[in-house]
């Protein structure tokens, strides 16, 4: 085994094992047999997180001001000035996202080996997650743009490849056509925001664009490129209002979803977002952008999860709302906070998505939690590690979602503002509830189901249990300070963020408590109407700020977490309230008839789709047809055709000369040779 | 025997030259020794491109392995050839493809196969001409021998209504090189008038004096010639039809080559021969490019049949490649180039794909076709890859020239950037969406589950995909040679440009003066 | 005066044979276009090319070069080819079309 240093020169492994892998499986799989797939599918991304493992016991054990590696493997663009290599860059961040990101892709592939036993396509299955992975790693590991937008397109082919893997199915042809267009008008402008870095500062290099982008570009430059590279986060991450194709993105495989759905691809613009922090702090403007896109998507889509049927949807909403939650961190200037936030979601969300799909597996495909229920009893082991994922997810204290949310809602309290804080602590609230409707609808109550079941296998059992670990004790890298903890996770990630930490800006919020207290009481009464839930919050919210005030900030912060701790309970308990306590079974029609107008909003998704195809879909189509039709055939062609016809029919005129009476023609020649004459 | 001495450019054009005409005449009855010389000798151009590559100095952006002799004398005609780093990948991709257009109509049945291959051979001849000549003459008999080959190809071995599509392509493309013809002759004499001497070498006809009056006209020509066969937005529709009727295999040529020798003539003659009249027209052309980017892209959407589809879809890429060249900065040119080699692999790897379809199913018609992907996966997955390929996935090879013209683009205007870029979003939909109807959902009952790709087809379409991976992996192999040839051709039109200005002899154009006011190449800041 | 014009017109010079030649080869013309026989309109073609031939004779006789004299021979090989070949065509159009007339001769059009 290399030590020391030296094993810095295999980073290029970490992403060219699963390659090799993918390349296995593509070129052979179909030929070698189930088990030498899932053999070389799985062993290669193991590999590939023990290099990771090994790598990250030699970055540790570095001074803090090394903890950063370049590693050039050779020129790939060069033309004039434009220079791309093809270089990786090893910094604290990119450490944590490859050690997540191949760790629980091998959870996840060895689950696949189980869920996806009975498939005919089994090798092309493992083909497209590892060459997945593939990308997934040369993308956190890029050392510029130009690589890292090879990864950022290239998750997004397999997430279309993945999701359209069962290609007899209409919808999921449609659905990842969908997912694949909308990313990609996202990273149009990734793309164009990339070429404006290079016009700007002349490379792509992030170490050299990020050394000093202050001395380069001025405010409004920055923010022009902080907005581009953020809108492709945008599409990638599904943050509103391109957020519409990762619901249907759930025609995938359920360990897809789990992978590339909730746990990383999903979570890449998260990474670009903080990766470029240096730029988009330059800007305010485009800070507040991403905490309002970011709170706005959390918000939304909380409401469409709370009345979802399809326990897919659910989750897939739930992510959309949890990574609304990293890009409001990340607006808010705790980027250290987006990415522990982003780790204990990958561990939490992997394991819903995992456990769903198990339930999934186990009724022969039904994903409607209403023909679920009573599950708890037939499958333990799954019904276990999923409350542990739904209580990890929705901030119960103690496990690993509590400790990256709260300090999420800190931040958010002191750079944001109590009001975005109060609609972010109500999304938590919902947070615990539609994922213990899930639990309590599908898992509690009588059976409504009628299948033969399949318990899930060992392969599928033990990434769960393992999960399930993840997910309690993934919070404790991040302990805060207040706790008693030492935050190791924004210690380690300090020396790229900087500066970038929340340094308590507590006075300038002060100021402006009193005036938004009211304004916040006036939004949660109206937030109210659409959550149940919101009388208890409205007094919550009231207490902390008449409080909040006088407040040191240890205290302020310890509240903050009290608060937020018993809204999520809150939110579990009124879903208990509604769904097992039988007082309460009838609350949830009852409210949907009585806010008729909030339900169908919510329940069609806040008529994204439906506008996004009355205005781009259709005009598209028949605008195309219009072209092909009334532009290119009738005018353009036409004229092509005319000049044609016109010569063709003034052809038609000489041949009556042409009698074919030799004297004619004869006499012709002769009048000719005369008039030659006469005029010479 | 020393190697190097060979004229070996002369040889890359008289050997398939050399070949077609003893298919002609000797090997006429012998359908299968005809096809197997064509091949050998195709191959052994292959071989000899590759032999060129070798040789070739990467860092010297000059005419290298010049060949000169005198032709007609008496006219200042002469038989110069020599290759740049430009006209270096062009050769080798037109090698490749003809050897590749041979491996797939291997098994086309039909009559006269040995004067199908006959022809297939003499294309190369002329193409490889084309890319070589240095002599407007000899360049334009070869822009005409071209034609011929591509007539018989259509006319006899093409779809049902190939009259008409064959008919069409000639007329057109032979009007507009007549236009181009009148204007080379014009050239001859005012060159002759400046300088005293009569001569068709387009390295001595550079920096000709013309007068204004009659350069708008001149140039017009050219640039319509060039614009006819590239073909740009709105002289295309010659290509559609063709395209629809053409064979597999000619078809492959149509897209890969045919349309490639507009552009690149645009480079080697109508920028250094005017380059005022190139820097003034620019924002026309842009225009033009601009529109054919997303007007293909947008008609792609639209159409039914595969060929036709994949027709618009090289206009959209035309568009792209045009829109490079008139930005006049490196990038935008090196993108060209790149795209040109790469269009030329991915829009021929479709092909070929719709071609093997087409056996199978014979229908083009995307309505009667579904569910491919059940019988044949390997066929859907080559298909996959130059999809994406197409799409311009990064690491691929369309990618880079993609986002090197952007690049360029984006350092001339803010709005050609962010137009030309927009047709990425665009590709992806047609693209995709034809996968979807080709490959996806169920396929409607078959008496008998179509069988997959065979040996022999797979081969021919693991070549072209192994070069669209290198090439997107490692493109500096060929920028590298075309970097030199590409800044040597914008000094020569810049140096020019600058020139005239001083002279201050083009106040009557007004196009000119409006030039002045866009400063180029100025990074945008 | 009168006297030397006769004395002019006795004495056979360069003129009379241009006469000469210019009337055959009117004559040859004008039966061209008048006749309808296709054998008579080959005769006067003859006529036409021995018109010419005449011509070409007393102009080099005139110049005092033999490049006239070559290419009269030229022309009357080529007269009988011509007529070799045009005899059995005609043979063959009439054995088809049982016509010698020139006017019915009138698919030959485009």
């Amino acid at each position: 085994m290399v030590e020391g240093r030296e094993i810095f020169n295999l980073l290029w492994l970490v992403p060219a094992i699963p390659l090799f892998g993918a390349l296995f499986n593509c070129l052979l799989g179909y030929r070698a047999g189930n088990l030498v797939v899932s053999i070389v599918g799985c062993g290669s991304i193991g590999l590939s997180f023990l290099l990771s493992l090994c790598i990250f016991r030699v970055f540790y054990g570095l001074p803090v001001e090394d903890r950063q590696i370049e590693l050039c493997l050779f020129q790939w663009i060069v033309s004039g000035d434009f220079q791309a290599p093809l270089d990786l860059l090893l910094d604290p961040l990119s450490m944590v996202m490859i050690t997540m990101v191949s760790g629980v892709s091998f959870l996840i592939h060895v689950y696949s080996v189980g869920y996806m036993a009975n498939d005919k396509c089994f090798a092309r299955y493992f083909f497209y997650l590892n060459l997945f992975v593939f990308f997934m790693l040369t993308l956190v590991l890029a050392g510029n743009f130009l690589v890292l937008y090879i990864g950022w397109e290239g998750v997004g082919l397999c997430s279309y490849l993945l999701i359209s893997f069962w290609y007899e199915r209409r919808s999921a042809a449609a659905a990842g056509l969908k997912a694949f267009v909308v990313t990609r008008f996202g990273d149009f402008f990734f793309a164009l925001g990339i070429i404006l870095i290079f016009l700007q500062f002349g490379s792509l290099h992030f170490c050299s664009v990020f050394a000093n982008p202050g001395e380069v570009i001025g405010v409004s430059m920055a923010t022009w490129i902080a907005l581009l590279i953020f809108v492709g986060a945008v599409g990638k991450s599904a943050q509103v209002p391109l957020h519409t194709w990762l619901p249907d993105a759930m025609e995938a495989p359920t360990p897809v979803s789990a992978l590339i759905h909730a746990a990383t691809m999903v979570t890449a613009g998260v990474y670009l977002v903080a990766r470029c922090y240096p730029i988009f702090e330059l800007s305010p403007f485009s800070l507040q952008v991403v905490a309002i896109v970011g709170l706005l998507t959390a918000f939304i889509s909380a409401t469409v999860a709370l009345v979802h049927t399809d326990i897919k949807k659910i989750l897939a909403f739930s992510t959309i709302s949890q990574l609304g939650h990293m890009f409001l961190a990340l607006g808010v200037g705790a980027p250290g906070a987006a990415i522990f936030h982003l780790l204990t979601h990958a561990f939490a969300k992997a394991l819903l998505f995992l456990g769903s799909g198990a339930v999934i597996h186990a009724l022969n495909d039904e994903m409607d939690i209403r023909k679920m229920g009573g599950l708890r009893r037939y499958i333990p082991a799954t019904f276990f590690t999923f409350t542990i994922g739904a209580l990890a997810m929705s901030g119960v204290p103690g496990l690993a979602g509590f400790f990256s949310k709260d300090a999420i809602l800190y931040a958010t309290f002191v750079n944001g503002g109590p009001l975005m804080w109060a609609l972010i602590v109500i999304t938590a609230s919902m947070t615990g509830f539609y994922t213990f409707r899930i639990i309590f609808v599908a898992f509690f109550g009588v059976k409504r189901w009628d299948v033969h079941l399949h318990a899930p296998g060992k392969a599928m059992i033990l990434p769960l249990v393992l999960l399930a670990l993840l997910a309690i004790t993934g919070g404790y890298m991040g302990v805060p300070h207040v706790l008693g903890g030492s935050d190791r996770i924004s210690e380690f990630l300090s020396p790229v963020f900087g500066n970038a930490e929340v340094h308590g800006s507590l006075g300038s919020s002060v100021e402006g408590v009193a005036l938004a207290a009211e304004e916040g009481g006036v939004v949660e009464g109206e937030a109210a109407e659409g959550a149940p839930q919101g009388t208890e919050t409205a007094e919550g919210i009231a207490g902390v700020w008449e409080t909040g005030i006088q407040m040191s900030e240890k205290s302020l912060e310890m509240l903050l977490m009290l608060v937020s701790a018993v809204m999520a309970l809150g939110g579990i308990g009124l879903a208990f309230y509604f769904y097992v306590y039988s007082g309460g079974r009838d609350v949830p029609t009852r409210l949907s008839e009585k806010f008729r107008v909030a339900y169908s909003i919510f329940t069609n998704g806040w008529y994204f789709d439906a506008l996004y195809k009355a205005v781009f879909v259709d005009p598209y189509m028949k605008l195309s047809t219009f072209f092909l039709k009334a532009v290119d055939v009738a005018v353009i062609d036409n004229i092509v055709r005319g000049v044609a016809g016109s010569l063709l029919s003034a052809g038609n005129i000489l041949p009556g000369l042409q009698l074919g009476v030799v004297r004619w023609y004869a006499t012709v020649m002769v009048l000719g040779a005369i008039i030659i004459i006469l005029y010479i | 025997m020393d190697v190097s001495s060979w004229p070996i450019l002369s040889v890359l054009i008289l050997l398939p030259a050399a070949g077609a005409v003893f298919i002609f005449v000797v090997l006429q009855q012998n359908e299968f020794l005809s096809k197997l010389l064509a091949f050998l000798i195709s191959v052994e151009t292959v071989v000899l491109a590759v032999f060129l590559f070798r040789r070739f100095d990467p860092a010297d952006g000059e005419m290298q392995f010049v060949e000169k002799m005198d032709w007609i004398p008496e006219f200042g005609a002469s038989y110069h050839v020599g290759v740049d780093g430009i006209s270096l990948f062009m050769v080798m991709i037109t090698t490749v493809m003809v050897t590749l257009a041979m491996l797939s109509s291997w098994d086309q049945k039909g009559r006269g196969q040995a004067l199908f291959y006959g022809f297939l051979l003499l294309l190369e001849a002329g193409l490889i001409g084309i890319f070589l000549a240095m002599d407007l003459l000899l360049f334009y008999v070869f822009w005409e021998v071209m034609l011929i080959p591509m007539y018989f190809l259509i006319g006899v071995w093409g779809g049902a209504n190939r009259r008409y599509a064959t008919l069409k392509l000639i007329i057109y493309t032979m009007g507009a090189s007549l236009l181009m013809l009148v204007a080379i002759l014009a050239l001859y004499f005012y060159h002759h008038a400046q300088v005293g001497e009569y001569t068709f070498d387009i390295t001595k006809l550079y920096g000709t004096p013309i007068p204004p009056e009659v350069l708008l006209p001149m140039a017009l020509a050219f640039f319509v010639a060039f614009a006819v066969k590239s073909p740009l937005f709105p002289f295309h529709t010659w290509l559609t039809d063709a395209h629809a009727e053409a064979p597999v295999s000619g078809a492959v040529d149509i897209t890969g080559l045919l349309i490639k020798t507009g552009a690149y003539a645009l480079l080697r003659f109508l920028l250094p021969l005017f380059p005022e009249f190139s820097m003034s027209f620019a924002p026309i052309v842009v225009a033009m490019a601009l529109i054919a980017n997303l007007y293909g892209a947008m008609l792609a959407a639209a159409q039914n049949d595969l060929k036709r589809l994949i027709a618009y879809a090289s206009v959209s890429h035309v568009g792209l490649v045009i829109l490079g060249i008139f930005v006049f900065n490196v990038q935008g040119i090196d993108g060209a180039v790149f795209m040109m080699v790469s269009i030329a692999l991915c829009s021929g790897g479709l092909f070929m794909v719709v071609g093997m379809i087409y056996k199978r199913s014979g229908t083009k018609d995307i309505s009667q076709l579904g569910g491919l992907w059940k019988d044949m996966p390997v066929l859907a997955g080559f298909f996959m890859f130059f999809v994406v390929a197409s799409v311009g996935l990064p690491g691929l090879s369309n990618f880079v020239g993609e986002f090197l013209i952007f690049v360029g683009a984006f350092k001339v205007s803010v709005l050609y950037g962010v137009v030309a870029a927009f047709v990425m979003v665009l590709t992806a939909v047609y693209l995709l969406w034809m996968f979807w109807r080709v490959m996806l959902e169920k396929a409607p009952e078959r008496a008998t589950p179509w069988r997959d790709l065979s040996m022999a087809e797979t081969v021919t379409l693991t070549i072209p995909a192994i070069i669209v991976v290198v090439i997107g992996v490692y493109p500096k192999i060929l920028l590298d040679r075309i970097e030199p040839s590409a800044l040597k051709l914008l000094g020569q039109v810049k140096k020019e440009t600058a020139q005239m200005d001083d002279l201050g002899r083009w106040k009557s154009l007004r196009l000119v003066e409006r030039l002045k006011e866009v400063k180029r190449d100025k990074p945008w800041r | 005066m009168q006297a030397e014009v006769i004395q002019s017109l006795l004495v056979v010079g360069p003129s009379h044979f241009l006469v000469l030649g210019a009337t055959l080869f009117s004559l040859g013309v004008l039966g061209f276009l008048v006749r309808n026989n296709i054998i008579v309109l080959l005769m006067c073609i003859e006529l036409m090319i021995n018109g010419a031939g005449i011509t070409f004779i007393a102009f080099c006789r005139q110049m005092g070069s033999l490049e006239g004299q070559i290419f009269v021979l030229f022309v009357m090989v080529v007269a009988a080819v011509e007529i070799a070949v045009g005899l059995s065509i005609v043979v063959l159009v009439f054995k088809n079309r049982a016509t010698l007339n020139a006017d019915e001769m009138e698919v030959l059009k485009w």
